[in-house]
């Protein structure tokens, strides 16, 4: 009894804490620069190193990984201290976990990515930047998350099933065009165009398979003809909606094949026929030109989020970026800003004869006069109503249960006018 | 007291540093760490942007050369593209590349070399690691699934099930459905409301937080 009165004390005195093990991977000497608990600056070297990543389970913004170094012959075990979510949180997600160096309290983010596997799981930590550009170190370990992540005895059965389940998310990839503009091809073989087209295709499908299936249970693709032809892609859109509680829908297409028609070209395919629930597809960000924000996806679908572009637009140049960045865990602001800028950043760097070039072998035609022209016609527009708002939606998220896509609730946005916004600069009113 | 509430507090999780598990800490130079071996893509060199466009010139220069090749030998063959685009879409890539014939498979396998090199570049430009494609995979905790299978058991009231039943092919449930099949069960009908609703979750619904709530006062 009286052990057990210390073993209470104890544990209240000093939280429990959970101390893992790794292995801490540097990648280049000056790259890693850290806070340490004594408030130093600490720049760590390029090396493999023994670490401990230290939990606090009571203040787990209290967490630190601890270095295992020497100075000369003595030891030195500088503590890093990082803001941490919860243990069960942080090791019993089923998704990655993206933490801003604003939110660990230093000047570095990190990304968890977790292996289920029989027994113990893998978790890798990678490093980065604190704008995530480059990968500083990474850290590997293994651990067993509690197999409970939710209370039987609170009585929330439905609760608890119904967030499992809404897990199950699935994806549709519909590719007919570049997807990226180092798989486009020229078209200088008229006649085998149809074959490169597929070439292209499945290229695309390729390259984007892996981050695809990084955050989906389920990814439908509908390929080249597929769009126009058969009615298969009625019936794996029926497929994925009778199987999957949310559904993700991305459109690497020519102008308006981004839309469902029942056998290819015949009527437009409705909630109804394809059998979509209100509250199941949560995003659609189609690259196709003249797509708009995509409030047609909120009006007819019950989507939570859309975007598209303003015109004749050279998406291959970022729209699978917006696919990456989304499966990175970045919200859907902060996907298209992070895109957009990049992508300004790249086609202003190019020389425009060359990209005029690069653009007219690649489709037979240019139809910009300049950089600027392109620009405005390429850029990426987005929608979603107020009850939530861009910025709140993420990956691992359900969509907005009682979302109303009237015109009243509806926002539209450019992505130009959410920079400007962030860059604090005075917007003319309209 | 303390020493003993620190160590009972404490739940360590072992696993073995290995071998060389303290590196030395010195200013410099760095060329006396011992180069750490590394699994995973490597950042973006301290390169030119002269560099990175000659190397992704050669990327596609490669890309459009093994395209061209793969497009004349489809194109020779008896195979249509639109089966082609099928079978890629529909089937996993053992699957697809089975279909083939050895030349062309080939082709395909090349193709995808060279996208596994686009691949790389992506992941460079997004300081990102291979460590990142780890197949999503869900898990349901076991006494979710221990009381699904119960529910299973139960059979639901009549006139409960005909309304489960036509709700869960509609696209939306109302607030008045929620009080419809409360009602038809009754209060504290654990397994007829769980097994009700869990019909619904199963058929792709989702019920807001008010609904639940609601539902949890009837528990």
């Amino acid at each position: 009894m009286k052990f057990m009165t210390m073993f209470a004390f104890c544990l209240f005195l000093f939280g429990c804490k959970t101390s893992i093990d790794t292995r801490l991977t540097i990648l280049e000497t000056g790259a890693f620069v850290v806070r340490t608990a004594e408030d130093g600056i600490l720049s760590v070297p390029k090396a493999e190193m023994a670490a401990d990543l230290v939990i606090d389970g009571k203040k787990p913004e209290k967490s630190y990984i601890t270095l295992h170094l020497r100075k000369g012959t003595k030891k030195y075990r500088p503590e890093i201290p990082v803001r941490l979510p919860k243990l069960d949180v942080l090791l019993g997600s089923n998704d990655p976990i993206r933490l801003d160096a604003k939110e660990l309290g230093q000047d570095f983010g990190i990304m968890l990515m977790r292996e289920i596997r029989p027994g113990k799981d893998l978790f890798t930590m990678t490093f980065h930047d604190s704008e995530f550009n480059s990968t500083i170190g990474k850290m590997v370990f293994e651990y067993e998350p509690s197999k409970v992540l939710f209370d039987a005895k609170k009585n929330e059965f439905l609760a608890s099933y119904q967030a499992v389940k809404r897990k199950q998310r699935a994806a549709v990839i519909r590719i007919n065009g570049d997807v990226d503009s180092m798989l486009a091809l020229p078209k200088k073989f008229g006649w085998v165009e149809e074959t490169l087209d597929h070439i292209v295709n499945y290229g695309g499908m390729v390259l984007i398979s892996p981050w695809a299936y990084a955050r989906y249970a389920n990814v439908s693709w509908i390929m080249g003809d597929d769009n126009k032809s058969t009615e298969q892609t009625d019936e794996k859109w029926k497929t994925v909606a009778k199987e999957y509680p949310v559904i993700d829908y991305f459109a690497f297409v020519h102008s308006g094949d981004q839309r469902i028609y029942s056998n290819g070209t015949s009527e437009r395919m409705t909630m109804e026929t394809i059998g979509l629930k209100k509250n199941q597809l949560r995003l659609v960000y189609t690259g196709a030109c003249s797509s708009g924000s995509g409030t047609e996806w909120l009006k007819g679908y019950a989507s939570a989020g859309a975007g598209g572009q303003r015109g004749t637009s050279a998406s291959p140049i970022f729209q699978f970026s917006v696919l990456k960045k989304w499966v990175y865990g970045f919200n859907f602001e902060d996907t298209v800003v992070k895109t957009w800028t990049s992508a300004v950043r790249k086609v202003r760097a190019v020389e425009w004869i060359s990209f005029a070039k690069f653009w007219e072998d690649k489709t037979g035609v240019l139809m910009w006069r300049n950089v600027d022209d392109m620009l405005h016609d390429s850029e990426i527009l987005i929608s979603y109503t107020k009850e939530l708002p861009a910025s709140n939606l993420r990956i691992n998220q359900s969509a907005v249960l009682k979302n109303v896509a009237t015109d009243e609730n509806i926002v539209e946005r450019a992505v130009n006018e959410i920079i400007a916004e962030r860059n604090g600069e005075l917007l003319v009113e309209e | 007291m303390v020493i003993i509430g620190a160590i009972v507090s404490w739940r360590l999780i072992r696993v073995d540093h290995g071998p060389s598990s303290e590196v030395e800490l010195i200013e410099a130079p760095t060329h006396s760490f011992k180069t750490a071996t590394l699994p995973f893509t490597t950042p973006l060199p301290a390169t030119t942007t002269t560099h990175v466009n000659n190397e992704i010139d050669e990327i596609k220069k490669e890309y459009q050369e093994v395209a061209y090749s793969l497009a004349q030998k489809i194109d020779k063959s008896d195979l249509e593209v639109t089966l082609l685009n099928d079978w890629a879409s529909k089937l996993n890539r053992e699957e697809f590349l089975q279909k083939l014939p050895t030349e062309i498979r080939e082709g395909y396998e090349n193709l995808e070399k060279i996208i596994l090199k686009v691949r790389d570049r992506h992941l460079k430009e997004d300081g990102m690691t291979e460590s990142f494609f780890t197949k999503y995979k869900i898990e349901m905790p076991e006494w979710l699934q221990k009381r699904r299978q119960e529910l299973e058991a139960y059979s639901l009231p009549s006139d409960v099930a005909a309304v489960v039943s036509t709700k869960a092919s509609e696209n939306e449930i109302t607030d008045n459905d929620v009080a419809n099949i409360l009602r038809g069960c009754g209060k504290q009908n654990n397994n007829c409301i769980e097994k009700a609703f869990a019909l619904l979750i199963d058929a792709n619904h989702a019920l807001n937080n008010d609904q639940l709530k609601k539902i949890q006062e009837y528990l």
